[in-house]
């Protein structure tokens, strides 16, 4: 068995709501290997994003062990936590979340600039990874000028321009008709195989199920069978 | 991250426009109040000569209100004796002239060369009693010249020449005492009366022996040095300074309040984006130094419309019509010193409150920034 690029042992969220503690995610353990295609099914509410948060170091558990590529996220401090979502994750959210004020190339630009590139370099690096992903021409386009999948597209840029060995994207087809999804898919798909970093997926697409290479069922918070692996 | 803060600036132009003004109202009362309170301190500051020591009525403040008793010149030059250079009798009035605030001595003209060391700056002394000396700041205020008719009280006098004594505060014409006498009539007669002691003599016994003499001959007078008078006048507006200077402050306390306001609403309204700033990389030092940079912009704008209105308003607002107080004219004027104060203020203002504000946001996690928790849309 290959190793684990991202292992959860007990892995736990809870949340306080008014006097009730809310389990987002309870219990979960998995694994999942380097360049895997990893797609997390389950329906609204079952726990999903909050595994994306936690995997992406954007929330902390409350309980539980979390190792990405061997570094126990749990351990690290804030700005060590900043540098490691700097340095190797990359987000596609499901409404996208590009800055409104922003041009497309300025979006697809800010992780480098994160990383401390300068503005000029960074935008010469985002067109060409724009052109790559066939927007070319949309460039100089704010997001309220691009359609939902072109939306995407640029976000699913943002998400690979730094090189990340760790893709995150959470319902990325949610919000797009059948054919902007499609073209999505195929280019996580193949962004996936060409740059080998390992892609795990919240969705409730079930046309993802048939290019994943492990399905992990969340249920209430819960994994819902052992992770079958391909 | 300047670059973003512009581009968030520009992309929201209307709250930008509106922010820069809100905050600039408030500067731009900070940048009135500093020079007015300085102003009323000016006021307030010693002048005038410390040989001269001025009879008044006791427990008056308005000098134009005094009586001094027909005879009282004889009893203070028999007190003084040899100390006592000469003493006259003073017709003071405030008034408007022609619409600006005067201040009218009417006394002997033997007296404004020797005891108020009155300076003729152009012209010649009056020659006789339709004619008066004008005070430096009263030409410079109402824009006569030597040779102008002017109206006092109703009646015309020509200006036979512009002086400046030391000291001098007020716009103040000069006239002989028998001029202000006919003009105003006998019945009030002089308000104050000015010793002028011998270089010689030791002003502060001299004053001693006056107060003491005074109480045995007529208990109802004080006797000041003129500029300890002038002083005392000045500390009736100590109140009126220390408003402004509240007022300055609370000014101040205002942009704190205002820019975390508004820096508070600013990073609200952006939860989401800086929650994606967040997830992308940016640390929590360069969201920060965003929401900073952010309201640092807003502040120096807002200090330069306020500069410019504060600039515009002294030069042709305060102007044409100089502050005067009890007819003395004290100067509203913005030093650069002044300015750089009111720029570090007003910046420091800003930086606290938005970085008040933004403490809060940066404390939380990107992900509650996203809104992505349980019951959210993406949970």
């Amino acid at each position: 068995m290959s190793r684990s690029f991202v292992q959860t042992q007990s892995l736990t969220r809870t949340y306080r709501r008014g006097s009730e503690d809310v389990h987002a995610l309870l219990d979960v353990t998995l694994a999942i290997p380097p360049s895997a295609f990893a797609v997390v099914f389950g329906p609204s509410g079952s726990g999903k994003s909050t595994l994306l948060n936690l995997i992406g170091g954007i929330d902390r558990p409350t309980s539980g062990g979390l190792r990405v590529d061997g570094v126990e996220l749990n351990a690290l401090t804030e700005r060590q936590l900043d540098r490691y979502r700097r340095d190797h994750v990359g987000f596609v959210f499901q409404f996208n979340n590009l800055l409104p004020n922003l041009d497309a190339l300025e979006n697809v630009a800010l992780p480098l600039v994160a990383q401390g590139q300068s503005w000029a370099r960074a935008r010469s690096q985002a067109r060409d990874q724009l052109t790559a992903l066939g927007m070319g021409d949309r460039v100089g386009h704010r997001p309220a000028e691009l359609s939902g999948g072109e939306q995407q597209r640029v976000a699913l840029a943002r998400a690979v321009i730094s090189g990340p060995d760790l893709v995150l994207a959470d319902e990325p087809t949610g919000d797009l008709d059948s054919k902007s999804a499609e073209t999505v898919l195929d280019l996580m798909s193949s962004l996936n195989q060409d740059l080998g970093a390992t892609f795990v997926i919240a969705t409730h697409n079930p046309r993802l199920e048939s290019r994943a290479t492990q399905v992990i069922e969340l249920t209430n918070g819960r994994m819902s069978p052992p992770a079958p692996q391909r | 991250m300047i670059h973003l803060a512009i581009r968030d600036l520009r992309h929201d132009l209307l709250t930008f426009g509106f922010s820069v003004v809100a905050l600039g109202v408030l500067v731009f009362a900070f940048l009135l109040l500093i020079p007015l309170s300085l102003a009323i301190t000016r006021f307030g500051e010693a002048g005038g000569l410390p040989q001269n020591l001025i009879i008044v009525e006791r427990d008056i403040l308005q000098p134009e209100q005094s009586r001094i008793a027909p005879n009282l010149a004889e009893g203070v030059a028999a007190i003084l004796g040899d100390r006592l250079n000469r003493v006259d009798p003073v017709i003071f009035r405030i008034l408007r002239v022609e619409g600006h605030p005067i201040q009218l001595r009417g006394v002997a003209t033997g007296s404004w060369v020797t005891t108020f060391r009155l300076r003729l700056l152009e012209g010649a002394w009056p020659t006789d009693s339709s004619e008066i000396v004008m005070g430096q700041l009263a030409s410079q205020g109402g824009g006569w010249r030597t040779g102008d008719e002017i109206n006092i009280y109703g009646q015309p006098f020509r200006v036979a020449g512009i002086a400046d004594g030391p000291g001098t505060k007020t716009q103040t014409v000069w006239m002989s005492y028998a001029a202000a006498s006919d003009l105003f009539g006998p019945e009030k007669g002089a308000q104050l009366l000015v010793a002028h002691l011998q270089p010689s003599a030791d002003p502060l016994t001299a004053r001693q022996d006056l107060e003491n003499g005074l109480r045995s001959i007529a208990g109802e007078y004080d006797a000041y040095f003129e500029d300890a008078f002038v002083r005392e006048y000045g500390a009736a507006l100590n109140d009126l300074r220390s408003l402004s200077l509240l007022a300055a402050v609370i000014a101040i306390v205002a942009v704190t309040l205002g820019s975390h306001n508004l820096a508070w609403l600013a990073a609200e309204e952006r939860r989401r984006p800086l929650g994606v700033l967040r997830a992308v990389g940016f640390d929590r030092e360069a969201v920060g130094r965003y929401l900073l940079l952010r309201a640092g912009v807003v502040s120096v704008a807002s200090y330069l419309l306020a500069l410019a209105a504060a600039i515009l308003f002294i030069r042709f607002g305060v102007g044409p019509n100089p502050l005067t107080i009890g007819g003395a004219q004290t100067a509203l004027i913005l030093t650069p010193p002044m300015a750089v104060l009111g720029l570090l203020l007003a910046s420091a203002a800003t930086l606290t409150g938005t970085w008040l504000s933004a403490r809060a946001v940066l404390r939380v996690s990107p992900a509650s920034l996203l809104g992505r928790g349980p019951g959210s849309t993406f949970a």
